[in-house]
């Protein structure tokens, strides 16, 4: 297993979501909505909005995990939020990175996993829009560009948080 | 996937689909795979009005939305608005009985999704309408 990278930027991008006052709050129907219609048109077990903070990854909206939060080393989110767009990884077991890893080989077992990165306009990379499944699984350019614009309606929400924090 | 038409403009299709997150959804899959842009309309009667000013390619309709898709559908067959009267139209319904279906068929819808679909469901009916047919499919 390959821990989930810091990125240089780190504590810029820790600023970033703490300023957003979201890290702690109690689920919301606007991202959970979101979440959900993922699950569905995806037809996966799990989805999640995950925010990757210093130490731990922490999940605005989940469904199908039952913990709230897990260490940021072993999370998949870690790994996304080097991505541009997405991360897409088919089959865990066959990826040096995750084939070990307890999020895989114990509960919730996860095999694939797609996460869309949750990028505000400034640059920074906050966590992801994923989906995740129990078993192999791929995703053609049609089911990647719609994680993407679920993705972009989270960012969209993050971004009014955001406007309300500054407003109070 | 592109689907640039001879002006080097994706084709207009009009959505008329009253759940906000996948009209824009479909639309922005639909942007971002350069298939088309899609005109979004919450109901039947909203696109009475677009389809009264835009040149459109394609249309996906609602039967959902008080009937209102199955008259504004033979609208467009009786040729009253500024698009072809053999419009590739598609349909969305939460059910049909047989009569509808044969109604549906007579107004030459090229498909009928039920609900609850998928986005992609959408996607590929968007990119099904917007090829080019053959007489075989037609008479089909």
């Amino acid at each position: 297993m390959i821990l989930a990278p810091i990125p240089e930027y780190d504590s810029q991008r820790l600023k970033a979501l703490r300023k957003l006052l979201i890290l702690d709050t109690p689920a919301e129907e606007r991202f959970d909505r979101i979440t959900q219609f993922a699950m569905r048109e995806f037809d996966v077990p799990m989805a999640l909005v995950s925010l990757v903070d210093q130490d731990r990854q922490w999940f605005k909206s989940n469904f199908g995990i039952e913990n709230r939060e897990t260490p940021r080393s072993i999370s998949f989110c870690g790994h996304a939020i080097f991505e541009r767009n997405i991360l897409l990884i088919p089959d865990a077991l066959k990826d040096e990175r995750f084939h070990d890893n307890p999020l895989v080989v114990n509960k919730p077992w996860i095999r694939f996993y797609a996460g869309a990165v949750l990028r505000m306009p400034y640059g920074v990379a906050l966590g992801t829009l994923c989906v995740m499944d129990t078993r192999p699984r791929e995703m053609d350019p049609v089911d990647l560009s719609i994680l993407g614009s679920l993705r972009d309606l989270v960012v969209e929400e993050m971004l009014r948080q955001e406007a309300s924090t500054w407003q109070t | 996937m592109a689907n640039l038409n001879t002006s080097g403009r994706l084709p207009r299709i009009l959505l008329v689909e009253p759940d906000g997150l996948v009209r824009g959804t479909v639309a922005s899959v639909c942007r971002d795979l350069r298939l088309a842009e899609v005109v979004q309309s919450v109901s039947c009667d909203s696109a009475t009005r677009i389809m009264a000013d835009e040149a459109l390619q394609a249309c996906i309709l609602s039967l959902s939305d008080c009937g209102s898709g199955l008259d504004l559908l033979s609208r467009i067959r009786e040729g009253d608005f500024n698009c072809p009267v053999d419009l590739p139209a598609a349909m969305t319904a939460a059910s049909v009985d047989s009569a509808m279906a044969g109604r549906l068929k007579e107004l030459r819808i090229r498909r009928l999704l039920l609900k609850p679909f998928r986005i992609r469901d959408l996607v590929v009916t968007v990119e099904s309408l917007l090829a080019p047919t053959t007489v075989a499919q037609q008479v089909a």
